[in-house]
């Protein structure tokens, strides 16, 4: 409705006051042009035509000074990037973990295969058949997509994050280009991560890529003093920046089900991969408690244990490794939730600034804490640290 | 109620986990070089199966689907009744063989 009465408020002022004006300049004009006064047909043509030309050109100049005029907390956009910056930052590390583990599997499964003949019974040529069977697999297909996915993902992830560094210096001064590059980079590698992600989802449901417009945002406030112009870079980098954090999450929700699936996988490959060494007897179950133990007691020093108790001793630790399992995958189910979270919270804060409202960053602290907590937790199973 | 995606890849998660869990006890049962190899066979081609179906959508629906999906349920439920039952390696065999099958099939209808 405001709009409305501006519109028609507007016109007539303009038929009013500016009109008459404009009218009156065309005619001095066509006078000077023609050399008469006398208004005929083609001169009315003529003073239409100029009459039309100044009020574009006015309204260019109007759009031009209320863009020019629109205000930007930068300190605020500056500690939105900082905020971006830690967000990506804790998602970068999950994936880095996933990716790294998945990239070992080959090695364990020929360790697990070859390790497992020890339990066949050595009389005959069982073990022998055992042996020749227990080759080292070849580079599984769908393991390299996947290794793809999480690649991608990753790539995605820190070109999001150097966009933010490059958003934090444009908010401190004019870094309009950097923060161009940037953000182009970053939706490049997330469009490239989307497109791998949507495999593992209906076709209908195929994450459609997505385009910046801070080159356009740039572009025009190069006819604005370079304040204001910056003003409307980190506008168009503000939006940018959510449409990029959005597409991410699309992204990452369209991989949890099938990521959550591969990681708590992952927790039963790494406890196989314990018990061959143990049933190969080159893993003392000792190694497995002596963290538990330090962890109640921390002088204790713990011994081997009397032969006749060792199937004791690896019950037990079996037992610290089945409960380490189960926290691992409470906390990969908890690890995707907690970043969709954190990306969520950092697009909220995009949205307050483009209507020039000021960002807070409390909930992206916390989804930030519990993405790192959580991931944590997971990279502890890398360690076989004793659960918490 | 109609199974979903993550639902089917459980299904197949799960025959997947009990034959990797499982392997060193499956083979210190078999008495035979046939046996063995069927051991290890058994978790290649489960894991084959698992791994291929986390890199797909497993979005196809329908009456065949869900067939499939039940039967890689049932499937794996009777491998299970047969450990608890300590069954003598060669019916864990056709169990396990029927799982990984089973498990193939909702791979190949759903993906």
């Amino acid at each position: 409705m405001h709009e409305l009465h501006f519109g028609v408020l507007g016109r007539a002022f303009f038929r009013t006051f500016i009109d008459p004006l404009l009218r009156n300049w065309a005619r001095l004009v066509i006078v000077g042009f023609y050399g008469r006064a006398d208004l005929s047909a083609v001169a009315d043509t003529v003073e239409g035509h100029i009459v039309k030309i100044a009020h574009a050109s006015i309204g260019v100049l109007i759009v031009l000074f209320v863009t020019a005029c629109t205000t930007v907390d930068r300190n605020a956009a500056a500690s939105l990037g900082t905020a971006g910056e830690k967000a990506t930052q804790a998602l970068s590390s999950q994936a880095a973990q996933a990716s790294q583990t998945l990239g070992d599997l080959n090695h364990w499964w020929g360790i697990d295969t070859a390790l497992d003949c020890v339990k066949v019974k050595a009389d005959g040529d069982l073990r022998e058949v055992c042996l020749k069977g227990a080759v080292a697999p070849p580079a599984d297909p769908s393991v390299t997509r996947i290794i793809d996915i999480l690649a991608k993902h990753q790539q995605a992830i820190g070109s999001l994050n150097q966009a933010y560094a490059a958003f934090v210096d444009l908010a401190h001064y004019n870094a309009g280009k950097e923060a161009t590059a940037a953000l182009n980079t970053a939706f490049s590698d997330i469009n490239a991560f989307t497109k791998a992600a949507s495999a593992t989802l209906p076709a209908a449901m195929a994450i459609a890529p997505i385009t910046t417009t801070v080159e356009k945002g740039i572009a025009g406030g190069l006819s604005i003093i370079v304040d204001r112009e910056q003003n409307a870079q980190i506008l168009a980098a503000n939006a940018s920046l959510q449409t990029a954090n959005d597409a991410l999450y699309k992204g990452l929700a369209a991989e949890k089900d099938a990521m959550t699936s591969v990681l708590e996988t992952l927790q039963d490959e790494r406890q196989k991969l314990y018990k061959s060494g143990f049933d190969a007897g080159i893993i003392s179950p000792i190694d497995i408690l002596t963290p538990v133990y330090n962890e109640a007691y921390p002088t204790l020093h713990l011994q081997p244990g009397p032969k006749a108790n060792q199937d004791v001793i690896a019950a037990a630790a079996a037992n610290v490794m089945t409960v380490q399992n189960r926290i691992t995958n409470d906390a990969v189910a908890k690890s995707y939730t907690a970043a969709l979270a954190t990306l969520q919270a950092v697009s909220d804060q995009h949205k307050k600034l483009a209507a020039a409202q000021a960002p807070t960053f409390d909930q992206i602290e916390t989804d930030v804490s519990n993405l790192q907590a959580n991931v944590a937790q997971v990279g502890a199973a890398a360690a076989t640290t004793p659960p918490k | 109620m109609a199974s979903t995606p993550n639902d089917r890849l459980s299904a197949i998660q799960s025959i997947y986990l009990d034959a990797l869990n499982n392997e060193s006890q499956d083979l210190a049962q078999a008495t035979t070089p046939a046996q063995v190899t069927a051991v290890q066979a058994n978790v290649a081609n489960a894991r084959a199966a698992y791994y291929a179906a986390a890199a797909a959508a497993l979005a196809n629906a329908g009456p065949e689907v869900e067939a499939a999906y039940a039967a890689a349920q049932t499937a794996l439920m009777a491998v299970k009744q047969a450990r608890a039952d300590s069954a003598n390696i060669t019916t864990l065999l056709g169990y396990l063989d029927g799982a990984t099958n089973a498990g193939s099939k909702l791979l190949k209808l759903s993906g």
